[in-house]
């Protein structure tokens, strides 16, 4: 209990010993009854063949696992439209969502993986409800068969020729030496291969209007795992990580901008001392930062010409919208840092901005800002072209103080140079190169390493603009930045095939 | 199978124990300490100069072929929610810490304990432990899998073959199409200009030439992200969120469902109750107040008013009292008794009913006198109340102050069935005076059933300045019905008229006494102490007579002896002394 003097009435601010995690802040229930309905498939599925392999097909004691089957497969088909079963490397996945099972259902998993794996099939597809007679015709194919007629080809054609909504997968690939695989890539392919996953995972979650809870926590998981190995490739080396922000998208711009805004927001945020879990924090607010826009019509984002009022007005309420979307969660200290950056990256330094509170963005959400405005500056919008790196920094800087932190944007610049990993630069010596290793220190912002291109516009050598001659003079000053597009080159691309330095 | 034996095997093994006593004891206790010891003991003796990894199987932790432990159960498996999740191998280094040891056997238990956010899974957890001597190597089941010859199920996702085509199209060369071929090769005589006005004017180039310390950060920033950096603890993020749930509750849009917004605020409310966080408790109730007052939006305005009635209920209220009863500064359940409205009254005077004297009841007292300026009827009701024992604590509220606001009720309780109640409502009666009070004093006085009450009535009476009250008593002692009151009544009501009457009063007093010498009756001796106590009353020279009587002999001598002893113990030989606004008939000292 609490000893403190009692202060006087309003006039203290609270002093709050209270831990998040005891406040166990729990909000719907969706979550689990996700849960409870995909695992209640597979104990259905289970106790019918568990059931059938005992019995014949007339006993009494099919009747109960019959209907169960019969009413679980048609609640689960009018709830996601289709039933997908697959079993892959001892895990089963129900829509592609894979089941979560406590220590006591293992058995019941590999039971099931294992009767797939008798008849040689991976799986099977539900199009739409089953009677029990349909159920069946069923076991008749899949239990009661001799075994040369349960191996797959035998069962597809049956299941074919019966009419049944029901039909049977191969086997998926099996994985082996993945990890091996992976550590042979290139440092920067690897780099842009989890650059990959994280736009892919994060268009999965956009793709859908009202993701299930279960398909919403698999992809936000898978998300957190790149997030996090994204924190790991950027630990070991910054500036092959931040090469991997060139990769720009005008179609699909809202997942390469969410992956984008993270990976630069990890770099500034490494560069100002946050510890990995911080990082990690920061990179899920970063990615999640503009949720709250897949609620705004595609008419109004995609938009042409300015905005009239009433258009500004749905714009500015996707912060709140993305606050929206985590209040559905379980919220633990990572989603409370996502809410908070989610509810500020709009929010002013100087006060402006919106929505309106009285107290600063916070720290999180002034990294989200600046790492957000400048992936939106270089990347081509509907309205406008992309501006250059350097030109979207200079817009940035001018700036500072009103919009943006100005130590953050310092630190920001500072940490990418003037011209970027990834920018297209003309030197004075009338060369074309991509920088491949700048920032970091005062020099380097202006003089990176530049990988030329030859005359098949592949980069090649590199040269160092920090050289100098005898009498002290710089061999190459880059004259300015040049857009990749200009001669249908992808900034990526380039980054991708220079030599490492 | 034989257990495989040495000092690896036999971490292995620790590790299983450790958990397993981690499940059983509290961190603060022996056994937990013990086992952890014995595991670090094993690690060092297992991790050697060299370092080992182990790989996990879903039945088996591997070392290189070795089995060393085999859980065909997946409940018995502490390892199967990390393998489940992804986790591959796990290598120790000799640089490993103790507390790193402790971090990894708590990504063992997260998933146990419950340590798992909605979208977190034990690998990331893992992750987070930050473990620089335990390395370890994970699938996360997306683009880290070998696509077999087999294609996915048509129609469905697969992510790996999207991330495989991402990945491409990211890194496909692309060949140029300037259709300039000079535009890459460096031409001898091909210069470019180091000076390019477009460049000057609309970047930063320009800026840092002139300065290149532009970009520096002073001292003093460094400090500042420094301390930014440090700020960020888990109160200001919860300071934050509190904020922003706020800022969406009054946005005047307001897009936010009900049913998101509702459920963590009581979340927050009940989390801080339970933690008896007070304060925080106290602050955010006064915010949602202020909210479901001034919201722009009229349905947030209710959702924030349902907030607070939901939370501070009459149970709540309660449990409030039980805790300043024992533990709770007063000045912190306050706030919520505010908040409580009109309802919380009654609950805080029935535990006022229930306080002894006290530092916490005087406190009670002057909180409750403070909420009647905003809400007065709130007493008038408890004065009303069927309830004595409300009564009796509505009473202990009104003070000098208040008995004026409440006369009418106070004067009501005069007739209560409670003689308690009706002692202090003559003692109201008695301090309001004027005519009312008078009037309720002479009506309890002369009809109370319960004789403490009418002894009160006539000593209050005989304290006020009563206008006539001597024609009065007159009136009733010369009735006959004033024969069959009991005596002690009777002998009240004489020494109250001749203390109010004096001298005027004495004949009256004396055809009262027996003139008879024999054969007196009993009634003949009451009357006669009525006499002489009246006459006592009257003073000057009725006193003088009695006195004389009392140096005589006989039944009257006697009677005079006892009456003179009871004047002399009370004090006074001229009856009470007179208090009130207008001066009694009679004499008065």
């Amino acid at each position: 209990m609490s000893d403190a003097t009692p202060p006087g009435r309003g006039s203290e601010k609270p002093t709050q010993r209270i831990s998040i995690d005891e406040l166990e802040l729990t909000v719907g229930g969706e979550a689990d009854s996700a849960r409870e309905g995909a695992n209640a498939f597979l104990h259905a599925w289970f106790q019918l063949f568990k059931t059938a392999k005992i019995h014949d097909i007339d006993n009494q004691a099919l009747f109960r696992p019959i209907q169960n089957f019969v009413e679980v497969v048609a609640h689960t088909v009018a709830a996601e439209g289709r039933i997908s079963f697959q079993a892959k490397d001892g895990a089963l996945f129900l829509n592609s969502v894979k089941l979560r099972v406590s220590s006591e259902e293992f058995e019941v998993v590999y039971d099931t993986c294992e009767f797939f794996e008798e008849r040689g099939m991976g799986g099977f597809v539900i199009d739409g409800s089953i009677g029990a007679e349909g159920v069946r015709q069923l076991l008749q194919l899949l239990v009661y068969a001799p075994p040369e007629r349960r191996r797959f080809a035998a069962l597809d054609a049956e299941l074919k020729a019966s009419g049944l909504p029901f039909r049977v997968n191969k086997t998926l690939g099996t994985r082996g030496g993945a990890n091996r695989a992976e550590a042979v890539l290139e440092r920067r392919g690897y780099a842009f291969f989890t650059y990959s996953k994280l736009v892919v995972l994060y268009r999965g979650l956009l793709a859908d209007e009202h993701p299930t809870a279960s398909r919403r926590h698999y992809l936000t998981k898978k998300i957190a795992r790149t997030v996090q190995a994204l924190i790991d490739i950027c630990l070991e080396d910054d500036h092959t990580f931040l090469g991997i922000s060139s990769v720009k998208s005008g179609e699909a711009y809202a997942p390469h901008h969410a992956a984008n805004t993270a990976v630069l927001a990890i770099a500034l945020g490494e560069k100002i001392g946050l510890r990995k879990v911080e990082l990690a924090d920061l990179g899920m607010a970063a990615v999640f930062h503009d949720v709250g826009l897949r609620s705004v019509p595609a008419a109004i984002c995609e938009k042409k010409g300015p905005l009239d009022p009433a258009e500004r007005a749905i714009v500015e309420q996707h912060p709140l919208r993305g606050v929206e979307f985590f209040l559905t969660e379980r919220i633990t200290r990572t989603v409370l840092s996502q809410i908070v950056a989610i509810f500020d990256h709009h929010r002013e330094v100087g006060g402006g901005g919106y929505p309106r509170l009285p107290r600063p963005p916070s720290l999180l959400s002034r990294i989200v800002a600046i790492a957000s405005v400048y992936d939106a500056l270089t990347t081509d919008r509907p309205w406008r072209k992309a501006h250059l790196p350097d030109e979207a920094l200079g817009l940035m800087l001018a700036r500072a103080g009103t919009q943006f932190d100005p130590v953050l944007l310092k630190v920001f610049v500072n940490t990418l140079g003037l011209y970027p990993v990834g920018t297209l630069v003309r030197l004075s010596t009338g060369e074309v190169g991509v920088v491949v290793y700048g920032g970091g220190e005062a020099l380097r912002a202006m003089r990176p390493i530049v990988a030329l291109l030859g005359p098949d516009g592949r980069p090649g050598q590199t040269v160092d603009l920090v050289e100098q001659d005898g009498s002290g003079q710089y061999l190459r000053t880059i004259v300015g930045a040049e857009d990749p597009a200009r001669y249908g080159l992808r900034a990526s691309a380039l980054l991708s095939q220079s030599p490492g330095v | 199978m034989a257990q495989a034996a040495g000092p690896i095997p036999e971490f292995v093994h620790q590790l299983e124990t450790s958990l397993r006593t981690r499940r059983l004891y509290a961190p603060h206790m022996a056994p937990y300490h013990e086992a952890a010891q014995r595991l670090l003991e094993r690690f060092r003796a297992a991790v050697g100069s060299e370092g080992f990894s182990l790989r996990l199987g879903p039945t088996d932790l591997f070392h290189g072929k070795v089995s060393l432990l085999h859980r065909p159960k997946r409940e018995d498996s502490f390892f199967f929610p990390l393998y489940r999740d992804g986790l591959r191998e796990l290598t120790f280094t000799p640089e490993a810490t103790e507390r790193e040891l402790d971090a990894l056997l708590g990504a063992f238990e997260a998933e146990e304990k419950r340590r798992l956010g909605p979208s977190e899974d034990a690998v990331g957890f893992l992750w987070r432990c930050d473990l620089q001597g335990i390395t370890y190597n994970a699938i996360d089941g997306i683009g880290d899998e070998e696509v077999g010859d087999d294609e996915p199920e048509a129609g469905r996702e697969d992510y790996r073959a999207l991330v495989a085509e991402l990945n491409s199209k990211i890194q496909s060369p692309a060949a140029p199409t300037t259709g300039q071929s000079y535009a890459f090769v460096l031409d001898a005589d091909v210069h470019v200009s180091a000076s390019d006005l477009h460049y000057e004017a609309t970047t930063t180039r320009k800026a840092f030439e002139d300065n290149p310390t532009i970009l520096d950060l002073t001292r003093e920033e460094a400090e500042a992200v420094r301390a930014d950096v440090n700020s960020e603890d888990e109160n200001a993020l919860l300071e934050r969120f509190v904020a922003v749930l706020f800022g969406v509750l009054t946005d005047p849009a307001r897009n936010v469902s009900e049913v998101g917004l509702a459920p963590v605020f009581e979340k927050l409310l009940e989390g801080y109750w339970e933690a008896s966080e007070f304060v925080s408790l106290d602050d955010l109730l006064s915010r949602l107040h202020r909210a479901a007052e001034s919201a722009p939006d009229s349905g947030s305005r209710l959702l924030a008013h349902a907030m607070v009635t939901k939370f501070v209920s009459p149970e709540r209220i309660r449990r409030t009292l039980e805790m300043v009863h024992r533990t709770v500064p007063f000045a912190q359940v306050t706030p919520i008794w505010d908040l409580g409205g009109d309802e919380a009254w009654p609950l805080l005077v029935d535990f006022l009913a229930r306080l002894p004297e006290g530092t916490l009841r005087n406190e009670l007292l002057g909180y409750l006198r403070h909420r009647l300026g905003a809400s007065p009827n709130l007493l008038r009701t408890t004065l009303a109340s069927p309830e004595p024992h409300r009564i009796r604590a509505g009473l202990a509220i009104v003070d000098e102050t208040l008995e004026g606001v409440y006369a009418k009720e106070l004067l009501d309780l005069a007739v209560h069935p409670s003689e308690a109640i009706r002692l202090k409502a003559l003692g109201f009666a008695g301090r309001l005076g004027g005519a009312p009070g008078i009037e309720i004093l002479w009506r309890a006085m002369e009809d109370d059933p319960a004789k403490p009450v009418r002894l009160l009535a006539f000593r209050m009476i005989a304290q006020a300045r009563v206008p006539g009250l001597a024609g009065r008593l007159m009136a009733l002692v010369t009735n006959p019905a004033f024969a069959d009151r009991p005596a002690w009544e009777q002998e009240k009501y004489a020494r109250l008229l001749g203390s109010v009457g004096g001298e005027a009063a004495a004949p009256l007093f004396q055809s009262w006494i027996p003139t008879k010498r024999w054969f007196w009756k009993a009634q003949d001796y009451e009357s006669a102490e009525v006499a002489l106590h009246g006459l006592a009353a009257c003073g000057g020279s009725s006193l003088a007579k009695v006195r004389a009587h009392a140096s005589g002999g006989g039944k009257l001598g006697e009677i005079a002896r006892r009456v003179m002893e009871s004047v002399a113990s009370a004090g006074t030989e001229t009856g009470e002394t007179v208090t009130g606004h207008e001066p009694a008939a009679g004499r008065r000292r």
